[in-house]
């Protein structure tokens, strides 16, 4: 076989491979049993949780543009209470680091989430979505301000005990200076990129493409944007990253690790192959291989 | 799965016949999600299409789809022999419990394609009539055909009146229903717009329907909710909990 240490350590989780499903991509870790097998994954982050019930925004909430895709789905979710009732049950046994992603409208919001997860023994981080394109109040409005960025990632960090990541957006001048903000808030994690605000205007119609008119852009599309923040922060500042942004095949994640991430977050492409994940880690085995390296850890930040 | 056959049947509408290698599976209302380019990212996404037809014994998969964006255009050029990656068995498909019953199948547009399979599967068992609905003759020709070939009563509705009925199909079932026909079951497929109004319809006449919906997929597995649709019984996934779902509980955007 001569399979390659393909082992990462972050902060305190411990993945077998550098590969992460993307929130909401993912469901909640059992929808796709049936494409893959879960526990060969590095980690699983879940679909975003709020406090209350959403169901999400009106139809058309997805357009597809060239080597991208737009989606405005509005966070649709049980909200916090029927997520510990009925996801934790189907969740907790899986052996494998669970994050759960986490979106509030408000600092108190964004806390009470935190807090209620704390007691939950089978999730192993809390990724802090300061980045969502899609709803109105809060979102991305606390994830362009670096101030507000301190303050939720302060917040939660007096709540939670495990590992905080916080989600980024790319929709900023300076990515550095919110992944400084949330390191100083507390954030023991940065991952990035979530969507780029977009749109899609229909010709014969001549209006939006999306109910919503915006949507989030991800896909091959995004891939050079999303690895230069990576590489920009990997320069700047001492903290773990989890990279993602159009990541398709083994090479698209081995390049965001060159850049400087210790793990990739893999999202579109499961959507269009539900069992790209798995794929994408043997073909990073692949490179290593191929490349005579025996350890992935080797390649983080090279190149810089 | 190989392309078998991939040919023009109507204006921009075109039959593929797919040939599984080891067992060919679905159920009539259920969709494949189709990748139609493996060595490009345009298009990124699979597109579902409802199936046609399946010939378990020669393990033969059929759909029929109207070219009508970048993704239907590169697939019409899709040649014979050719490898296609298919994700298949998707969706709940339709209810096939009614037996000795009166039956109506009424499709409109490309909603008539998973009809066929249906009607087949069910057409021994039950009375059925076929209602089939386009803007004219030359896009029902195809289907008209493939119906006429059961032992069923097929009627035909166009916009412009150039085969059968002179109107909508909504029209010719309000007619229908109207001379006293008896009716049990609907089945129904097709533009939003008409199973709205069939809703209306259904629910003053009281009678049972299911209605298959369309919407814009990501994943086609339930995973991303692009396709949630609202019912009385909260929000539903169509690639999943659907495509087929009770009439009377879709909730419609106003």
């Amino acid at each position: 076989m001569n399979e390659k240490n393909l082992n990462i350590k972050l902060v305190n989780l411990q993945l077998k491979n550098p590969v992460v499903t993307a929130s909401g991509t993912f469901g909640f870790g059992t929808e796709l049993d049936d494409y893959l097998s879960v526990t060969n994954l590095g980690a699983i982050t879940l679909k975003g949780i709020t406090v209350e019930e959403s169901k999400g925004n009106a139809l058309p909430r997805i357009a597809e543009t060239p080597a991208g895709i737009l989606n405005s789905i509005g966070l649709e979710n049980p909200g916090i209470k029927k997520f510990k009732e009925e996801v934790i049950p189907e969740i907790k046994n899986l052996k494998i680091p669970i994050i759960a992603n986490i979106s509030g409208y408000s600092i108190n919001e964004f806390v009470q989430l935190a807090d209620s997860l704390e007691s939950e023994k089978c999730i192993d981080a809390i990724e802090v979505n300061v980045s969502c394109p899609n709803i109105k109040d809060g979102g991305m409005a606390f994830g362009t301000d670096t101030n507000m960025i301190y303050k939720v990632t302060k917040e939660v960090s007096k709540v939670y005990s495990g590992p905080i990541i916080v989600k980024l957006s790319p929709n900023v001048t300076d990515i550095v200076e919110m992944a400084q903000a949330a390191a100083e808030g507390g954030a023991n994690i940065i991952s990035l990129i979530n969507t780029l605000l977009g749109m899609a205007i229909n010709i014969n119609k001549r209006k939006a493409v999306l109910a919503n008119t915006f949507g989030g852009l991800s896909g091959p599309a995004v891939k050079p944007i999303a690895l230069r923040m990576v590489y920009q922060i990997y320069e700047a500042i001492d903290i773990p990253i989890i990279g993602m942004g159009g990541i398709m095949k083994g090479k698209d994640a081995v390049e965001f690790l060159l850049a400087g991430a210790s793990a990739v977050g893999v999202g579109t492409a499961t959507l269009r192959d539900p069992a790209a994940s798995i794929t994408i880690i043997s073909e990073i085995n692949e490179y290593l291989k191929e490349n005579d390296i025996d350890n992935v850890g080797e390649i983080i930040g090279k190149a810089h | 799965m190989f392309v078998k056959n991939n040919e023009k049947v109507g204006p921009d509408i075109y039959k593929m016949v797919l040939k599984a290698e080891k067992k060919i599976e679905g159920n009539p209302g259920q969709f494949i999600h189709l990748k139609i380019n493996n060595d490009s990212y345009d298009p990124l996404l699979r597109r579902p299409f409802s199936i046609f037809d399946i010939n378990e014994k020669r393990k033969f998969l059929t759909i029929v789809y109207k070219v009508c964006g970048r993704g239907t255009e590169l697939m019409k050029d899709i040649k014979n022999g050719d490898e296609v990656d298919i994700l298949n068995n998707l969706g709940n498909g339709f209810n096939l419990k009614n037996k000795n019953k009166n039956i109506i199948l009424i499709g409109g547009g490309m909603g008539i394609a998973p009809l066929y399979f249906l009607a087949k599967k069910i057409y021994k068992i039950n009375k059925l009539m076929v209602l089939l609905g386009a803007k004219n003759n030359e896009e029902l020709d195809f289907m008209n055909d493939k119906f006429s070939n059961l032992d069923v009563e097929v009627y035909n509705a166009t916009i412009d009146g150039s085969l059968g009925f002179k109107g909508t199909i909504v029209e010719l079932l309000k007619d229908l229903i109207i001379d006293e026909q008896e009716i049990d079951y609907i089945y129904s497929c097709g533009p939003t717009v008409m199973l709205k109004e069939m809703k209306s319809l259904v629910i003053n006449e009281n009678i049972e329907a299911e209605a298959s919906l369309e919407e814009r997929m990501g994943c086609g597995i339930g995973v991303c909710l692009s396709c949630t649709v609202r019912t009385n019984n909260g929000n539903m996934r169509v690639c999943k909990e659907g495509p087929i779902f009770p009439l009377k509980e879709v909730i419609f955007d106003e």
